[in-house]
């Protein structure tokens, strides 16, 4: 057919005509990033605070050296390609070794939430399927606790520190199983019968023959915070973790250098500490690890001593900080970026810290996208607006990054318009988005048409600005209109004698639901319900004022420093009844 | 210990994940673009000097249209369409839509000889080409060179007599529906064809992937590599048929950065004018773009205040002109890449360890050709095929591997000396230092071998710009009776400018080794260039290959 005749033609392409290309056919795997930071940064830093406080810091080089030693050590213990392995740990030199050798010999390492209670530690560890777990020797307690509740439960325990240097001042790990079959390799317990990490490490060769793992092979298991029923498991694959890191690292997202220096507050077991034990490396920046020390003032002694540029974490963690910093009445000058994320930064803190010098990103992302799917940085349209504009922005949760596609459905089912008013269901898609949870094999209405269902209200402005309006099983609704919790909450944080303000909607008679704000005060100030309530009447619709005040001393938490607010309406479930 | 122990892992008892199964393919950038930027603006200046302006709304909607015209024309997916012109949206919708439908895009070279231009497009199969109106002449001339040429023709741009009969492509778009649904293309399809004519004998082709493509925008995007923010506003003055413009058509709508293209106007004055009237915060090219905006921008003590970023690659950066934009407030990011990469392998940024170190140190960092982005493994091996040691002095042979390098050429295969354990032989000669970046050395062919030693072409080049009277030196080496190979220097001058050999030699003699001073030096109005700005080295060889032999001879 002559190719300049035009014929009307409906567009159907025949796909399988399409020729491959000549490039070479590499894995996205998370060898590929290891071999490239050991490669190209061998002498850079990663820092770490032991149990004891005391800091530990090696290079690059020495932690692919130990990497090579632990793979063997796994190897020797039996672990194969596909096997789940569970850490317990906060975030330690010995954590982020885990976070490489599992995944790079196949294997998949399940970073277990350490906040849960023990029939969900238990639960978790078992629905994982872990026939081994690492834990950090200061939480050896818990972890014990949690082991208890499953007593036919009986994994393989190795606890990530070096034996003591007299056998009987350790005691035994009471729930570990016998000791492994000693294979080629493989470290004894010790005479109380635990296992010790340094022990399996020690004389094992210091480079190991990595072999190439399918970039769609499971790398790392991370269960949500599960608010209702069980937890839900994502596993991660190789693939998306090396996408969502080169994604991650760009200059509209946490915008990450070599010359940088890295500190995660943000646990290492909640959701990757937000992906950067791989694009911190990946960059080759510094690295500094907390470990268990996450009170203000390790924080800020950490940022200082290290120099740290970036700093990434939720909420909770910078209001302390930012107390801190208030009392001492000073600054960190080092810290250009505070990346905040998990709950909506409230505005207080934001210019509290900006007063300080310090540039808060606000970030919004869930386990279930690896974690990160917006960045609220400035963009052409906003860059030399009047301040206030740009703040007001700013404190939205930001744009969507490159491999996140989104879609705010009304309840008509249609795409809502992107005014930055009309609110809707958020669904996602995406290369680092997961698509089910873990042996799950029921389909769920989450997942539909290769979107996600987020669970969050939001909308989208003319900009491209995200804004989370609610958790929708959070909205408060009282006599059919909307109150969003967590505009309401960060009003309520606004007052300069509250420190944290969480606001749930209790059984109403009269309005089905109405907000009941519970309040804990910054130290050494007083406030009562009814001097709040006039306050918050000056900011808000009268009808958006809280029925009741109740003050606590703390918001109850989930594992991941989210607002329990599940266990708040159990507990005050009829403050408002009868009244 | 340090031996390696063999692990034999079984890996079929992986267990896969259970993220979504989304491609990287180029759809999936496009309908990014449009969802988060679409008021973002794509210009273009035209051949009268005025600008086009659209959004990337617009641009989506046109590229539907694109796609509609090209399957109604028979494009299947697998078919190649070649383009054959300058940067512009025309280029950029092409860019789209083609790929897009599964088809490949051959982005045609417009500085190939005639029997090179149909020599191509024959090798590559192209089913239909597209081509500016100002460049209809010279495609023209390029089919009159094979009898048989039959290939059809879509004139962007005025009709033209020089192709009468080629369909106009604002016609072809014209009430087309400016929606498409797009298939969802694998991500390992070919998507953009793109000769190279670096190599010996005839151009080889690479066959970029949707995959390489989308990979390659993520690193180069990065803030160590091109540092590219929605905020930008960037004008690739690199052709589209040079490498992708090193991948900037994808980069920018994957950030939503404004896109400024320089179309056929690239002298100093129009890209000067086009910076300041659209604010251009980041451009792109090869050296000689750069060394006349220096002469033009010092001739008018003037400076591009918005142009905060210059990436050069394609050759080496002399430092001359990095110091000379430095002082006029533009800093250059020196780049190194080829076109089997995709193309970028390195940039040059500073790292932690340099911090504390002085200007001129960090400045002899940042003048070498930079570190490597994360897309990118590398090996640098002796003639024993051992790892040179990182000490920046001892050279190696630079061998790279990574998903967006090619492991073949197309329709010729892998079979090549240059394709071996899964890394492709770059032919260049480079050292690594301590802080981890890359100095090229030379092209291995073009190094000059005088007595048994050698001397880097490149280098010498390098100083003798330094000269302020140079704007341009080539080095080669031509034979010599004695000494094998000695060094001869082809020299353009700035305007107005004079100087003689011996002064120049003279002066060369102060700042190198007094064996490496070349035997002679040419003073030429240009040195020639391939079709991608680079030394045509291989005409000067040619034509100056006894200039050496004559003298020596005497």
């Amino acid at each position: 057919m002559d190719i300049l005749t035009r014929t009307a033609r409906a567009p159907q392409l025949d796909l399988s005509t399409a020729i491959p290309g000549t490039m070479m056919d590499v894995q996205l795997n998370i060898r590929w990033i290891f071999d490239h930071a050991v490669r190209n940064n061998p002498a850079r830093e990663i820092v770490a605070r032991l149990d004891d406080g005391s800091l530990f810091r090696y290079t690059y080089a020495d932690f692919a050296k130990r990497v090579a030693q632990l793979a063997h050590a796994l190897v020797a213990l039996g672990v194969k390609p596909g096997d789940r392995v569970a850490s317990f740990a906060w975030n330690t030199h010995r954590h982020l070794e885990l976070y490489y050798a599992v995944p790079m010999i196949g294997a998949v390492l399940h970073t277990t939430n350490i906040r849960l209670f023990p029939e969900q530690v238990a639960w978790v560890l078992q629905h994982g399927g872990d026939r081994l777990v690492f834990v950090d020797e200061s939480l050896r307690a818990p972890l014990e606790k949690a082991l208890a509740t499953a007593p036919h439960y009986r994994p393989e325990i190795v606890v990530m520190s070096a034996p003591p240097a007299s056998a009987s001042a350790a005691p035994a790990f009471a729930s570990a199983s016998a000791a492994p079959a000693s294979a080629s390799g493989a470290a004894a317990p010790d005479a109380a019968g635990t296992v010790y990490f340094e022990s399996l490490l020690a004389s094992q060769p210091e480079t190991f023959d990595w072999p190439d793992v399918d970039e769609n092979a499971a790398a790392i298991l991370c269960y949500t915070g599960g608010t209702t029923g069980d937890p839900k498991g994502v596993a991660y694959t190789h693939r998306s973790t090396v996408v969502h890191s080169f994604a991650a690292t760009l200059v509209d997202a946490i915008n990450i250098r070599q010359s940088d220096t890295v500190l995660p507050v943000v646990p290492m077991f909640h959701a990757n500490a937000w992906g950067s034990p791989y694009y911190v490396l990946t960059i080759g920046a510094k690295y500094v690890l907390p470990g268990p020390k996450l009170d203000p003032h390790s924080v800020i002694d950490l940022v200082e001593g290290e120099k740290v540029t970036i700093s990434l974490g939720v909420p909770t963690v910078w209001l302390a900080v930012r107390d801190e910093l208030e009392k001492r009445d000073a600054y960190l000058p080092t810290l250009k970026t505070l990346l905040i994320g998990g709950s909506a930064v409230p505005p207080s803190l934001f210019d509290d810290l900006k007063k300080r010098g310090i540039s808060i990103l606000q970030g919004w992302g869930m386990t279930e996208m690896s974690p990160l799917g917006t960045t609220s940085t400035l963009m052409h349209e906003n860059e030399n607006a009047p301040w206030a504009e740009q703040r007001a922005d700013l404190l939205k949760q930001g744009r969507f990054n490159p491999i996140c596609a989104w879609k705010v459905i009304g309840e008509d089912g249609n795409d809502v318009p992107t005014d930055g008013r009309t609110a809707g269901d958020l669904w996602v898609r995406g290369h680092a988005i997961t698509g089910g949870y873990f042996n799950v094999s029921e389909p769920l209405p989450v997942f539909e048409g290769g979107w996600f269902m987020t669970g969050d209200v939001a909308t989208v402005d003319p900009r491209g600005y995200l804004s989370i309006v609610d958790r929708s099983k959070d909205l408060v609704k009282s006599g059919g209109e909307w109150i969003s919790s967590v505009d309401l909450e960060n009003t309520v944080m606004g007052h300069p004698s509250v420190r944290e303000a969480c606001v749930i909607g209790l059984t109403h008679e009269k309005w089905q639901e109405r907000p009941v704000a519970f309040v804990a005060l910054r130290e050494g100030h007083t406030l009562d319900e009814a001097t709040l309530q006039a306050w918050i009447g000056e900011r808000v619709a009268k009808w958006w004022i809280p029925d009741r005040v109740v003050f606590i001393d703390a918001i109850p938490r989930t594992g991941v420093g989210k607002f329990l607010k599940r266990e708040l309406r159990a507990t005050y479930g009829d403050l408002l009844l009868g009244s | 210990m340090t031996t390696t122990v063999d692990s034999r892992l079984d890996l079929s008892t992986a267990i896969p994940g259970t993220m979504m199964d989304v491609p990287l393919n180029i759809r999936w950038i496009f309908e990014h673009a449009l969802r988060n930027n679409g008021a973002r603006e794509i210009v273009t200046r035209l051949d009268d000097g005025s600008f086009h302006r659209y959004s990337y709304a617009d641009f989506g909607r046109r590229v539907a249209q694109l796609a509609h015209a090209l399957v109604e024309l028979g494009i299947e997916p697998g078919d190649r369409v070649a383009s054959f012109g300058w940067n512009t949206y025309r280029h950029l919708e092409l860019y789209f839509a083609v790929p897009m439908i599964g088809a490949i895009l051959h982005t045609t070279n417009i500085r190939l000889f005639p029997e090179q231009v149909c020599w191509v497009f024959d090798h590559a199969g192209d089913k239909l080409i597209f081509v500016d109106a100002s460049l209809a002449p010279a495609v023209r001339n390029a089919t009159l060179t094979q009898p048989d040429f039959a290939k059809p023709f879509v004139v962007m741009g005025e009709p033209t007599e020089a192709l009468p009969d080629a369909h106009d492509y604002e016609a072809l778009l014209k009430d087309r529906p400016e929606t498409f649904p797009w298939p969802e293309v694998d991500e390992r399809t070919g998507a953009i064809l793109c000769y190279t004519s670096a190599t010996t004998g005839d151009p080889k082709g690479v066959l970029f992937t949707h995959r390489s493509t989308i990979l390659h925008a993520l690193a180069a995007g990065q803030s160590d590599a091109l540092a590219v923010s929605q905020r930008d506003t960037i004008m690739p003055v690199v052709p589209m048929f040079h490498v992708n413009a090193w991948g900037i058509p994808y980069l920018a709508p994957m950030i939503g950065a404004k896109l400024v293209f320089p179309g056929a106007k690239l002298d100093p004055h129009s890209v000067i004018d086009t910076v300041e009237r659209e604010g251009v915060t980041m451009s792109l090219g090869v050296p000689t773009v750069w060394l006349a905006v220096r002469d033009e921008l010092e001739k008018r003590d003037a400076y591009l205040p918005t142009l905060k970023s210059l990436i050069i690659g394609g050759s080496a950066c002399p430092p001359s002109l990095f110091d000379d934009l430095a002082k006029r407030g533009i800093a250059t990011v020196h780049a190194w890449g080829m076109t089997e990469m995709s193309p970028i392998g390195t940039v040059s940024r500073t790292v932690a360890e340099l911090e504390d170190k002085s200007p001129s140190e960090q400045r002899e960092e940042l003048l070498k050709q930079g570190r490597f982005t994360p897309l990118v493994a590398w090996k640098l091996l002796d003639d024993d095929g051992n790892d040179v040691p990182r000490d920046g002095k001892t050279p190696g042979a630079l061998w790279v591997r990574g998903p967006a390098v090619t492991s073949s050429y197309f329709r010729v295969g892998s079979d090549l000396p240059v394709f071996a354990d899964g890394y492709f032989h770059t032919g260049d000669i480079c050292t690594i230092d301590q802080y981890g970046y890359l100095q090229l050395v030379d092209r291995s062919k073009d190094l000059v071998k005088s007595g048994g030693e050698w001397i880097s072409s490149v280098d010498l080049e390098n100083t003798i710009m330094g000269h302020p009277h140079v704007r341009e030196a080539a080095v080669i080496g031509l034979e010599h009776a004695k000494w094998v190979e000695r060094p001869v220097a082809f020299v353009a001058l700035r305007e107005g400018q004079t100087l003689d050999e011996p002064s120049l030699q003279a002066w060369l003699g102060e700042r190198v080794a007094k064996w490496q001073i070349p035997d002679r030096v040419v003073f030429l109005d240009a040195i020639p260039r391939t079709g991608v700005g680079k030394f045509l080295k291989r005409d000067l060889r040619a034509q100056y290959k006894n200039l050496l032999l004559d003298e020596s001879g005497k």
